[in-house]
């Protein structure tokens, strides 16, 4: 098992998912710079956070066309695992790997704190190791994780069960307090929160860790 | 010596004075590209700047929101290819459907190149 961690200008998480996954869990991992193209050898693939090419434009506008983007989309689409945290969501949904959007926070404010969350898993691959409607803690840390969709949209999010993560007490604003959404094959997950930092318990938590854990047998 | 190239040979076998042949340069259009958030979705960002209008001094703003404006030039053989360009670029980077609008102020008499 290998696992690709993006690397764009601006990542600023890569290391602490290499850390979570090579550290914490002894999973190998291969950074992947975003003019790479060769994703051989690799079972799955995390997008981290970070401020990718400086986030101009809007959240993930730019990053989507970066070649090695062009790779991970048709991973996704074979049924490859994809993770995205945090920019890494917001780079998924500008990509359209998943639906709606992540802009701005309701009250303005860069949000830096462990929230509370509900976890529905569904069929998403990377939350088979946790029960449903599990209650977790894990960090958060972004400006811009208010997540917007149109309303009806939504319904049919709620409705087939890919809004697999939600707040249990909504810190940015985000409709139906979503904080993390799966695709309907269940294999690209898409959260704002940051698993990789709830992995070694030094960090203080590691509910985190399960969800790197789902890439082991 | 230097040689001075005055003539070449056509495809049909004749030749071609040189000295008579113009290149048309390529058309540059000027546009500029209004993205506003879709009157359904939240600007927080907007209601700050409406708090501080009020504390200017400059009350009875009901409605403040911001939106960008990314103003382009382009070459391309016609308005119309420039059109079709700026209308793509408009809906597949400058703007987030899902959350914005984007509206094309493009005049095609504002060709600079003619």
């Amino acid at each position: 098992m290998t696992l690709g961690i993006v690397v764009f200008p601006g990542s600023n998480c890569d290391r602490d998912v290499q850390w979570a996954a090579e550290g914490c869990l002894g999973i190998q991992t291969r950074f992947l710079w975003h003019e790479e193209r060769d994703l051989g050898g690799l079972q799955a693939v995390v997008i981290p956070g970070g401020f990718s090419y400086g986030d101009y434009l809007r959240c993930g506008a730019i990053a989507r066309f970066s070649p090695v983007l062009q790779e991970v989309a048709s991973f996704a689409q074979r049924g490859g695992p994809v993770l995205g945290i945090c920019n890494g969501f917001q780079v998924l949904t500008e990509m359209g790997l998943l639906p709606g959007v992540l802009t701005r926070n309701a009250h303005l404010h860069f949000i830096c704190e462990t929230v509370d969350l509900e976890v529905s898993p569904g069929s998403c691959q990377w939350l088979r190791r946790y029960g449903s409607g599990e209650r977790i803690y894990l960090p958060i840390a972004h400006g811009e994780g208010r997540y917007q969709v149109e309303p009806e949209q939504l319904q049919e999010l709620e409705d087939s069960g890919q809004v697999v993560l939600r707040y249990q007490h909504n810190p940015n604003g985000s409709l139906g307090a979503v904080a993390g959404l799966t695709n309907a094959q269940g294999n690209v997950l898409g959260l704002m929160p940051h698993p990789e930092r709830a992995c070694d318990p030094l960090t203080g938590g590691s509910d985190g860790r399960r969800l790197l854990a789902a890439l082991l047998s | 010596m230097d040689t001075v190239i005055t003539a070449v040979r056509t495809v049909n076998g004749g030749w071609q004075d040189l000295t008579t042949v113009w290149l048309d340069p390529v058309p540059l259009f000027r546009a500029r590209v209004q993205v506003s958030l879709r009157p359904s979705v939240l600007d927080p960002a907007g209601e700050a700047t409406r708090a501080a209008a009020a504390r200017l001094g400059v009350g009875g703003i009901s409605r403040l929101r911001i939106g960008k404006a990314i103003e382009v030039e382009l070459e391309a053989a016609d308005a119309e290819t420039a059109r079709a360009q700026l209308e793509l670029l408009s809906d597949r980077l400058l703007a987030n459907p899902v959350i914005e609008n984007w509206q094309l102020e493009f005049t095609p008499d504002n060709s600079a190149g003619a």
